[in-house]
């Protein structure tokens, strides 16, 4: 297997013309000294170098190096623990390590003026192969990563967002106000650029060390040295390009206790600073409240009654129910949710307010209350079709079909509707297989159970897939595409089952036991446009 | 797509498209090439999150078995087991077969928000063995510290203020607050853990813990937009409305409140006289006499008695006076200092009883936030009182703050300006005076060549210099020694300015010369007044602008003219009390004139010609009446200011041309040749008159213009 991810490192091999590690291995390699080079060697473990750790989320796999990339460094009692990054891994399984797992012999430095290529699209990597050297050596005093990045002008069309990237910081240290065009792109653009901090290339790491630790408090409070002042648009749920902002590339809550469950978060959320520095975060398993300890949290339930979300029970089918939440009218609860989301949904912004949203949050009914399970929200107006802004299963019941639940569910609404939808883009790893798995399954079952009309072939527009499900035309080609369905065949497109995707289809059905009931579901769409605000 | 178009047509959503079964179409795999054509859709996910391995293999799995099976995205671990859950969510919930409706009104949380924590049980505990009279309940005790951390901002609330906002035993209060505060001083963050706002100065645009930002107030490009900012602004008129009728509700609880007081103790006093035999009054007159001589506890009685008066609506007296005659101010004069005695008397007794003032009361700042004052046009919210959270403002320490006493005015935009030198159709006088005009200070004393003059904000005396070729000239000129000629001017232009055929505005020569009588006050005057005082502050009632208005135009003669009686009415002395007052607490440090052109603001400052006792005596006065800036001082409070800008006062225009010798424009027969000078000033006041006004009427400046009898 590791011989197949060889492809995903381009950065491993030294001769690559973009990235320049020097290894440190011939320091490391004197036996006699070693310990003294141990030392000067974990020194020299920054901020932006990288060096194969010792992954520990596979218990059951073989052990596991991947290359990784130093984010942090802290000190806590003596010890030294480092913030890492699997290079081509999510970044939820990021983590702090002790020195033991790092193969500090391996050590790559990350060239000067070379930013770690956390930019690199899989498809730029491997089709730049011979951008010469001294472009870069020119380049030298460019510090912001995409533009280092210098991809062949046909790649330029690939990167959406690569305008964008460029302007702040760049403008910025070339002393030129930022150019009228960039203005304009990063309020029309489709992406988004999310604030950034690119002084961590600029700082010592000390600097990036202090506002990165946990124990230092202060740090998020501490304005951000000023970067030219964007804001992202108002619309949406997604902040879709990376937050370069070393912050929030950490995670900063350990752990949160929520009804029975303890939980790993996977990403930065912005809770209140002070609540980073314990251990666990106690949150109210009906109205998501935060509290610093088990006593505040059982005080907390001596006196709040909520035993559902606090919003309108609009299904429910058995133990399943969904409740509709309106971000402008509870706004506690629906903050208290992003929250929570943000957690567990990298791209999730909270930069505004939940006004324009409309929360759906599934629950598991039980003798002690409506349990959620997970949730998605959903613009009141979306000027891109969008029927679903965020949405997440809460890690407890994931890998358990409720993702697929929501997902239905919320087509049961566009259906509701009339219109077809979509979900927000950027769309997660996990989004995107149960997406995937959402659509495939949906659409194989009209085309399995379509029968021959008079004797005839049976046939089925696009159109009317999209009709039948809402999902979007262009999902469902995709969709089609995916599965090889898709045809060109003797001058017209035609769609092919095979028995075993046939048999496939049939065998995943049969574990979908519970499905939504639009039956259950009581509900009228709201025409929010006709409202003025929401 | 331009690869797959000549190889195949494009897929065409609204057409059928034959669903084949693979096993049907052996040929089928002779036409993959061109299947493979067909371009990738999107994945919608970040192009270098695409790349991951685990998702790789999952994505491939998928493709293969149609479904992840145990290739999964590994996660983060969460666990069940928290042993105590039972403890924290005890009960059972059993739920209607009804859907779960929830009202409105019900989403409100009436629990305190404020939590517990182990070291507040600990404390609580330790104060319930110690003091069993008082035993505090949990919810009570988060109670009490959830509204002293609300009612805190960046600074923590007093003893005082906690008073006010807890409804609990003093002792109480004061356990629990040392204990919050000490709390709070201990910890960096507020006690109630909240996510971080945005503040209004932009320094957390890229504060990553700065969340839920309120999207711009920019309304969406809709249909509706107008009918929604209309309907919006009549809320917002409607919210005003509102609150005044709170406020005055709350005054008239006030003052039925007092009055109630006062009947008790005038019930009191009766009964006392009566169980002492005082039936002569005699007992009563000696109390009396004894509260006289105590030093005062208020600074000053009567701004708050005035004060108070005109809170309570006093309308009718006010519209009275404003109105009347001379004799009537005086006579409604009487009446209220009959009042003040009688308030005097009960508060006296009050005193006695080791009580608070009850029929003068005074409005703390406190009160006044909490009794939002009208004002005419502004938004009058609470949020905007300086009581609020600077911590929670977006607008931080900049945030707008109501100064107490002050009126705001909305811009007006029906009128381009009414500045006295634009012509009467515009809204200003017309008058050539207040043209460009030769101009000198009086300190130091120098032409300064052409100027006009204008009042600014808060009285400040603006001139506006323009450039003329004889500026240099002019500079040197100085007309009261008339052997210095100055260098360069031909000396016919000395001579027409001597004989008047220029307009020359300077300082009072010698008082001698002067010999204009204050009755002779144009008839115009009051009319230039309306147009140039503004009054700072005014009365805190509601009246309109029209009214306003008015009113300055009556307030201007009736002042004029009570002035006039009082300084006749009144001892030689007294007046030149009040005169030495003010200027010996008049240096010039005071102001903060910190370059020439300050000075020359302040040189065109001077009396009232109402005021010629005073102005006389003010020039008498060897330079103590710097630069005719005369302040006086009437009472503590009564303080007339000048503000004076640091150094913008003096604003130089190139156009228009001036017309210097004015040749279409004679001095009108009965002007003065000495009295081509201008004065103004501020009058002294009579106190009574100014607190009428309102204790926190600071300045009364009126600009006095004798040029013209
Ligand atoms: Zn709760």
């Amino acid at each position: 297997m590791a011989a197949d991810w060889s492809k995903y490192f381009p950065y491993t091999n030294q001769t690559s013309c973009f990235i320049f590690y020097s290894s440190l291995s011939k320091m490391a390699d004197d036996k006699e000294n070693k310990k003294i080079g141990l030392k000067t060697t974990l020194d020299m473990v920054v901020e932006g170098c990288r060096l194969p750790v010792k992954m520990s989320i596979l218990p059951n796999e073989e052990e596991e190096w991947p290359l990784a990339e130093i984010l942090s460094r802290k000190e806590e009692k003596g010890k030294l623990e480092f913030y890492v990054h699997y290079i081509d891994f999510n970044k939820r399984l990021d983590e702090w390590v002790l020195p033991d797992r790092l193969r500090v012999e391996e050590l790559q430095f990350p060239r000067k003026d070379q930013k770690t290529p956390q930019k690199q699209t899989s498809s730029a990597a491997n089709s730049r192969p011979t951008t010469p050297d001294r472009e870069l050596q020119e380049k030298k005093t460019t510090v912001d990563r995409s533009e280092s990045d210098s991809p062949s002008p046909s790649l330029l069309s690939k990167k959406l967002s690569l305008p964008e990237q460029t302007s702040s910081p760049a403008a910025k240290l070339g002393g030129q106000g930022q150019t009228p065009q960039s203005q304009t792109k990063s309020n029309a653009g489709r992406k988004r650029k999310a604030i950034f901090l690119d002084e961590k290339q600029d700082l010592p790491p000390a600097y990036c060390n202090s506002l990165s630790s946990q124990d230092s408090q202060d740090a998020p409070a501490t304005p951000q040295p000023s970067a030219p002042p964007q804001q992202p648009r108002q619309t949406g749920s997604m902040s879709s390009s990376h937050d370069e902002n070393i912050i929030t590339r950490i995670k900063n809550i350990e752990t949160i206790e929520l009804g029975k469950y303890r939980i790993k978060p996977w990403y930065f959320s912005p809770y209140p600073p002070e609540l980073t520095t314990i251990s666990i975060v106690f949150i109210c398993e009906f109205c998501l409240k935060y509290v610093k300890s088990r006593k505040c949290l059982e005080r907390h339930r001596t006196k709040c009654t909520l035993r559902h979300p606090p919003g309108n029970e609009i299904y429910r089918k058995s133990t399943i129910s969904f409740f509709e939440i309106d971000g402008r009218k509870n706004k506690m609860y629906s903050q208290n949710l992003c929250l929570l989301a943000k957690l567990f949904l990298d791209h999730k912004t909270l930069y505004y307010d939940t006004d324009p949203f409309l929360f759906y949050v599934m629950t598991e009914y039980d003798i002690k209350g409506f349990h959620i399970v997970g949730f998605f929200s959903k613009e009141k107006e979306s000027t891109e079709d969008y029927n679903v802004a965020c949405i997440l299963t809460l890690p407890p019941y994931q890998r358990k079909g409720y993702g697929k639940l929501l997902i239905e569910f919320s087509y049961e609404l566009s259906k509701f509707e009339g219109k077809t939808g979509s979900p927000e883009k950027p769309l997660s790893d996990l989004g995107l297989l149960s997406y995937r798995s959402y659509w495939s399954q949906t659409i194989l079952e009209i085309l399995v159970n379509l029968k021959p009309e008079n004797g005839e072939r049976p046939q089925v527009t696009i159109n009317e897939i999209c009709e039948l499900t809402s999902i979007r035309k262009e999902d469902v080609i995709s969709t089609l595409q995916h599965l090889n369905l898709i045809n060109y065949y003797k001058g017209q497109y035609i769609i092919t089952l095979s028995q075993e995707s046939i048999d496939t289809h049939n065998r995943a059905m049969a574990k979908r036991k519970i499905r939504i009931d639009a039956k259950c579901l009581h509900w009228t769409p709201k025409d929010w446009a006709k409202r003025g605000k929401w | 797509m331009s690869k797959l178009s000549f190889r195949a047509r494009a897929l065409d959503a609204s057409k059928p498209m034959p669903v084949f079964h693979t096993e049907d179409l052996p040929d089928l795999p002779e036409y993959t090439a061109i299947n493979r054509a067909v371009p990738q859709m999107p994945t919608g996910m970040e192009k270098e999150e695409e790349s991951e391995r685990h998702l790789q293999r999952a994505m491939s799995a998928q493709q293969v078995y149609g479904a992840v099976e145990n290739l999964v995205i590994p996660t983060p671990p969460a666990q069940v087991g928290v042993g105590y859950y039972e403890d924290l969510y005890e009960g059972q919930f059993k739920p209607q077969k009804q859907f779960v409706h929830v009202q409105a009104l019900n989403m409100e949380q009436d629990y305190p928000e404020y939590d517990m924590d182990s070291d507040d049980e600990r404390w609580m505990n330790t104060h319930n063995k110690r003091s069993s009279a008082m035993t505090l309940e949990p919810q009570q005790f988060e109670e009490m510290m959830d509204r002293l951390e609300k009612g805190s901002g960046q600074q923590p609330v007093t003893l005082q203020e906690a008073k006010l906002l807890l409804k609990e035993d003093d002792d109480l209060i004061k356990a629990v607050y040392d204990y919050w505060l000490k709390k709070r001083n201990k910890s960096p963050h507020p006690l109630i853990a909240q996510v971080r706002t945005e503040k209004r100065d932009g320094s957390t645009t890229n504060n990553p813990y700065v969340a839920f930002r309120r999207r711009t107030e920019k309304m969406q490009t809709r249909k509706n937009r107008k009918n929604d900012e209309a309907s919006y602004e009549k809320m917002l008129k409607l919210r005003r409305d509102l609150n005044r009728a709170v406020t005055l509700l709350e005054m008239v609880k006030r003052r039925e409140k007092s009055k109630r007081e006062l009947l008790h103790l005038t019930i009191e006093i009766v009964e006392k006289r009566y169980q002492s035999d005082d039936f002569s009054g005699q007992l009563l007159a000696e109390v009396m006499a004894q509260r006289h001589q105590r030093p005062s506890y208020t600074p000053s009685p009567v701004p708050n008695g005035s004060l108070y008066a005109a809170m309570q609506g006093n309308r009718p007296d006010w519209a009275n006076r404003i109105n009347g005659e001379q004799v009537q101010v005086v006579r409604k004069k009487r009446e209220y200092k009959k009042r003040k005695h009688k308030t005097a008397s009960a508060a006296h007794v009050k005193e006695e009883h080791g009580r608070a003032h009850p029929t003068t009361p005074t409005y703390s700042d406190m009160d006044l936030h909490k009794y939002d004052f009208p004002s005419s046009e502004e938004d009058v919210s609470p949020a905007q009182s300086a009581e609020e959270d600077t911590d929670n403002d977006p607008d931080g320490s900049f945030a707008f703050r109501r100064k107490k006493g002050c009126n705001y005015y909305q811009a007006r935009v029906d009128t381009p300006g009414n500045w006295p030198w634009e012509a009467k159709e515009e809204g200003g006088l017309g008058d050539p005076r207040y043209r460009y005009s030769c101009t000198t200070l009086s300190m130091p004393r120098r032409c300064v060549g052409f100027v006009r003059r204008r009042v600014g904000r808060g009285g400040r005396v603006i001139l506006d210099r323009v450039f003329t070729p004889f500026d240099n000239a002019l500079e040197d000129l100085d007309l009261s020694n008339s052997s210095s000629l100055p260098n360069g001017l031909p000396p016919s232009w000395l001579t027409d300015i001597r004989n008047k055929k220029w307009r020359h505005f300077r300082p009072r020569s010698p008082p001698s010369e002067d010999d204009s009588s204050p009755s002779q006050a144009p008839p115009s005057f009051s009319d230039h007044l309306s147009s140039l005082i503004t009054f700072p502050a005014s009365p805190p009632e509601e009246i309109s602008a029209e009214q306003f208005h008015d009113h300055q135009q009556e307030l201007v003669k009736v002042n004029l003219g009570m002035q006039k009686q009082q300084l006749a009415a009144q001892q030689d002395e007294a007046v030149s009390t009040i005169l030495n007052q003010s200027f010996s607490s008049q240096p010039t440090s005071r102001f903060t004139v910190d370059s020439a052109s300050a000075q020359f603001a302040v040189s065109a400052v001077v009396s009232n010609t109402e005021n010629l006792d005073t102005s006389l005596k003010l020039r008498e006065g060897p330079e103590s009446a710097h630069n005719g800036v005369l302040e006086a001082t009437g009472s503590g409070t009564n303080k007339v200011t000048l503000h004076l800008p640091p150094c913008s006062s003096i604003t130089t225009e190139l156009p228009p041309l001036p017309d210097p010798p004015c040749p279409r424009q004679p001095p009108s027969p009965n002007h003065h040749p000495r009295h081509g000078h201008y004065e103004n000033g501020q009058s002294p006041g009579h106190p009574d008159t100014d607190h009428r006004r309102g204790s926190h009427t600071k300045s009364f400046l009126v600009i006095g213009q004798n040029g013209r009898p």
